[in-house]
């Protein structure tokens, strides 16, 4: 990490002139995100569980995948949700 | 912590194939990832920005420049004052040696008292056609007298031809002085009124040859008990202003010349605040839009110390009557930038209920305008009451933090190709309020990378490190600068502009999943195996 010593300004000229951010899912869904995903990722956990466990199948690993993705994605919107934003 | 888990392995022995058991374990370690905890990671490379000081400087040549006239403005006020120098010069006849550079420096000597109380310098040039906002140099004490201190700026060579005694450039150094006045009596009854004294120049001090000049202090009510030299030795006094002067033909200062010092003891019906200490943390955030400001302050009452007891029925009812114990901080009304949201004020015992917010609605076309200057419609309003008021030498610890829409803020943008540029306030200013020590942390998201940054002022030190916050891996990289004396002026912006990936801006999330696929696995693994005793 260096400081650019470029002319002062540059970088407040393009400041001004640049388009705004906008974050990947708008901010103001997120608690329905993090209430939907959460609890999707609670209902594959039980689905999970009541798999049987007599043989390994791709079904479970399946769900397996299904369950983490949706807690993972979860988790940050829900932290978002109640104002820590990660 | 321990406990629930002891209990939870507990029961998972006893029914290890509950899926209610399996749920809590899982929970409870995910609960373990997201706790923040900082390791004490070792700090980046610091490298110390000073101002280049000289500690032994000499006085220019006194021929290179006549003073035409010389004006000093001296804006007196708590703990910041203001001095305003507009003097009309134009190179002298007869100065020696033409220099080959494409400038020509311009010196300015000040007291030490006042050179050690500046924080902020600018200096604007004004010929027939143009202005031009020049560079302040600081050169330290003069070698042969410490009570003076050397300021240059270096004039361009374009300008000079054009002036002469009929039409001579105009200079104005602006200029910003910490603690400058001091409270005379040192301590004052609870009720009482307070004063402050300031001594400084009341005479002309410069490397040139002045024709006219005088000072001009202004202070910032009209009860003033004393000055000196007083009005028997040609000083005049118009409603808050005092003029001593003018001087006509003054000789270039030399070291060791007596510049006539004066004194001003003035009453001041605000309370005196200073920031002993702010560390302000600044976070971006990706996923919430969003900049995170957190102000951890030291606020002190460098006012009158307080004579005698503090009594709480004496300050109640003075609160109804303004002048009673106005050099008493009761509240202080601290100005957000616009689209500031979700405020919070809390102190060591915990959250401070005496306080208001009013929020305002974003303004992203207005985030170079420092908050203390927008017109109270635009700006956001934390009005902060602290737990006991704090009366003259009393100390308040406290933190303040707010949040800002990093995209509808205008404090975010978007570069296009993964690059990013935002513009992070260094300081909160509040008028009249000197900063002792600014400290700001700028925390980037996780896996930030080419990062380049733009201060508006030279800084103390500049060092990065990284910071390691909730749902981290890998932690997040951080820039720290402090600078010391600071005022209200330094509420600039900090532009800091970095690449973030899409991989990177996903790590969060797919770190829990592969934390959730790990549980899950291990799961599946576990109730495969039968251990009951049959």
């Amino acid at each position: 990490m260096r400081n650019e010593c470029e002319s002062i300004g540059t970088k407040k000229a393009l400041h001004a002139s640049s388009a705004p951010f906008v974050s990947a899912v708008p901010v103001s869904l997120l608690p329905y995100i993090a209430f939907v995903l959460l609890s999707a990722a609670f209902l594959s956990t039980f689905y999970f569980t009541t798999l049987p466990k007599k043989s390994f199948s791709s079904h479970e690993a399946l769900v397996i995948v299904l369950a983490s993705l949706e807690a993972g994605f979860g988790i940050v919107a829900l932290f978002n949700a109640v104002g820590v934003y990660v | 912590m321990v406990v629930i888990r002891r209990s939870v392995t507990a029961a998972l022995s006893r029914h290890h194939s509950s899926p209610l058991a399996l749920l809590l374990n899982s929970l409870l370690l995910l609960l373990l990832l997201s706790l923040p905890f900082s390791l004490s990671y070792p700090d980046g490379e610091a490298t110390t920005t000073a101002t280049t000081t000289t500690s032994s400087s000499s006085l220019p040549d006194q021929d290179d420049w006549i003073n035409h006239s010389f004006l000093k403005q001296l804006e007196l006020s708590g703990s910041v004052s203001s001095s305003v120098l507009t003097v009309q010069i134009s190179p002298s006849s007869s100065s020696s040696s033409p220099t080959q550079d494409s400038f020509s420096p311009y010196y300015f000597t000040l007291p030490s008292t006042e050179a050690e109380a500046v924080s902020w310098a600018k200096a604007i040039l004004k010929s027939s056609s143009q202005r031009e906002v020049l560079q302040v140099e600081s050169h330290g004490p003069l070698k042969q007298d410490a009570s003076t201190h050397l300021f240059s700026v270096r004039i361009p060579k374009s300008s000079i031809p054009s002036a002469s005694a009929s039409s001579p450039l105009t200079l104005i150094l602006e200029t910003t002085l910490n603690h400058l006045s001091y409270p005379l009596p040192s301590t004052v009854k609870q009720n009482g009124e307070m004063f402050l004294q300031w001594t400084g120049d009341a005479a002309i001090r410069s490397p040139y040859r002045t024709e006219k000049g005088r000072v001009k202090v202004k202070c910032p009510h009209p009860k003033i008990l004393s000055f000196h030299p007083d009005a028997s030795q040609g000083a005049t006094k118009s409603g808050s202003t005092i003029t001593f002067g003018s001087y006509e033909d003054v000789a270039p200062y030399t070291p060791g010349s007596e510049v006539k010092t004066g004194s001003v003891h003035y009453q001041h019906v605000l309370p005196v605040i200073s920031m002993v200490e702010l560390d302000r943390l600044v976070e971006i955030s990706h996923w919430g839009d969003n900049m995170a400001t957190e102000d951890k302050i030291w606020l002190r009452n460098d006012g009158a110390k307080l004579k005698g007891h503090f009594s709480r029925i004496d300050h109640q009812m003075a609160t109804f009557y303004s002048k009673a114990n106005s050099h008493v901080l009761s509240t202080l009304a601290i100005h957000l930038p616009p689209g500031s949201k979700e405020a919070y004020f809390t102190d060591s015992i915990g959250n401070v209920s005496t306080s208001h917010f009013r929020p305002s609605p974003s303004a992203p076309y207005s985030l170079t305008v420092p908050s203390n200057l927008l017109p109270p419609s635009r700006v956001s309003v934390l009005e902060i009451q602290p737990r006991f008021p704090v009366l003259g030498g009393w100390n308040y610890t406290f933190t303040i933090g707010w949040n800002n829409r990093l995209g509808e803020g205008g404090w975010g943008k978007s570069l296009g190709s993964n690059e990013y540029l935002v513009a992070v306030p260094f300081l909160t200013p509040v008028t009249d309020v000197a900063m002792d020590q600014v400290r700001t942390k700028i925390v980037l998201p996780e896996g930030a990378t080419d990062i380049q940054f733009e201060v508006p002022f030279e800084m103390d030190s500049i060092s990065t490190e990284t910071h390691t916050t909730y749902l981290d891996t890998k932690g997040r990289p951080s820039i720290v600068l402090s600078k010391s004396q600071c005022s209200e002026k330094h509420g600039s912006l900090i532009y800091v502009r970095y690449t973030l990936t899409p991989s990177a801006h996903l790590r969060k999330p797919i770190a829990i999943t592969a934390i959730s696929i790990g549980l899950l696995l291990s799961a599946a693994l576990l109730l495969r195996f039968d251990v009951k005793i049959r």
